[in-house]
């Protein structure tokens, strides 16, 4: 009777009234919140004075590096939609982004799943991708009406498509289950990749947007009497302490 | 009448906060050593009150619980319903146990809903064994000693019967 039940999720009838039913919940995780924040808050109260201007002026500087850093963007946009032009590519896609606060983490250690503050009535649909200040973090696939369930690329389940930011070498990136470790997998051992590579998403899948910096790789070994070079990364994202991730939403643009 | 209605609340806030704990935050590695709060309360609550907690109580608790992970619903609820099967049939030779040998019957128990719900995992097709389940087992089994007491002062200060 209870495996009825199992069977009847996986077939997806129960999908909608469930998105609306796990809302309760959200106040849960909203509560196992709350000591971690009576701690912060303690800490803000006996950060001295000094600390708080250090940090201020950091802030200050790192403001002033990202601001220079945007200046030129206009202009290279602008030069990007040219060059596309005479590229003839029709299209390209806008994004934009959604801060969700992260508010759970997934109770059995073997998966890495994260649950994030927005869902079904903030536009969340499942597939999305879901990044950080440095790269990747993974991709949304759950959504009830007030939160959402994101998958981490490093779960052992989840897979994506990246090339090398150098060469544009295509290769699959899989989780390993470790928080800080991705392998790639079926890489001929005569391929260009090094080590300290950038690898970068491709797009293709159509799940995650193109471009979007995923991990570094960290180790190559050619073994001989292997069919394939292991390959070893390491996520950019800090996969393991985001406590605000970012919800892309990418649509289309009209002809450039 | 009153009693009942004593009860009814803090039965209900037990399993709460223990659903509560299952989610609570934790580093990934740390979360290796949770213990399996819900199986916890749930095997007290079936020796304490064997006749109004059993496997229905423990049934919803899992579907809650199923709810709360994002599980497919009915994994946790069929495994606590096996739980608390086992535990209901044997409460009375249970309560007579010392912590130790209870302690036994917990780590059992919570190897038993973990592996349940690896073994429904392994039917949708996404199952990732692991062996370090036995150490949930063991945190639980250690932390039993000191739920019961929490659980037994609270039972005997609110004089749920």
């Amino acid at each position: 009777m209870a495996l009825l039940l199992v069977q009847a999720a996986r077939s997806g009838w129960l999908d909608k009234p469930l998105a609306y039913v796990s809302s309760i919940s959200f106040p849960i995780y909203k509560l196992t919140e709350v000591p971690g924040e009576i701690g912060r808050s303690l800490e803000g109260l006996f950060t001295g004075r000094e600390s708080l201007r250090e940090e201020n002026a950091r802030l200050r500087a790192e403001a002033l590096v990202l601001q220079a850093k945007t200046q030129k963007l206009a202009s290279l946009r602008a030069e990007n939609i040219r060059l596309r032009e005479l590229l003839n590519s029709a299209t390209h896609k806008e994004e934009s982004v959604l801060v969700a606060e992260v508010i759970g983490l997934a109770a059995d250690p073997s998966s890495h799943i994260i649950v994030i503050d927005k869902g079904l009535s903030h536009g969340v649909r499942e597939g999305q991708a879901v990044i950080d200040a440095e790269g990747l973090v993974g991709q949304v696939v759950n959504v009830a009406y007030t939160h959402s369930r994101v998958m981490m690329i490093t779960d052992t389940t989840h897979a994506l498509s990246v090339q090398v930011n150098r060469n544009g070498v295509r290769a699959i990136v899989e989780g390993s289950g470790l928080i800080d470790l991705l392998e790639l997998s079926h890489v001929a051992a005569t391929t260009d990749i090094r080590v300290g590579d950038l690898l970068v998403s491709t797009g293709l899948g159509g799940r995650f947007p193109v471009g979007y910096p995923v991990a570094r790789v960290s180790e190559v070994t050619i073994d001989p009497g292997e069919p394939f070079a292991i390959v070893k990364a390491r996520p950019l994202a800090q996969l393991d302490k985001a406590q605000f991730v970012l919800l892309v939403f990418a649509r289309e643009v009209g002809d450039g | 009448m009153d009693d009942r209605a004593h009860s009814f609340w803090v039965v209900l806030l037990t399993l709460f906060v223990a659903l509560a704990l299952s989610v609570y935050p934790l580093p990934l590695w740390a979360r290796w050593f949770r213990p399996d709060w819900v199986v916890i309360a749930i095997c007290f609550w079936v020796l304490f009150l064997p006749n109004r907690v059993g496997v229905g109580v423990a049934w919803l608790t899992g579907l809650a619980l199923d709810v709360l992970h994002g599980a497919y619903p009915g994994q946790h609820a069929f495994a606590l319903a096996v739980v608390a099967y086992f535990a209901q049939i044997s409460h009375q030779r249970l309560r007579m146990f010392g912590y130790r040998k209870q302690s036994v019957f917990v780590f059992s128990m919570v190897v038993i809903h973990l592996l349940l719900g690896q073994w429904v995992q392994n039917l949708v097709g996404v199952a990732d064994i692991s062996l370090l389940l036995l150490a949930q087992a063991m945190m639980s089994a250690l932390v039993w000693p000191l739920a019961h007491v929490v659980m037994t002062w609270l039972s005997y200060r609110f004089i749920v019967s």
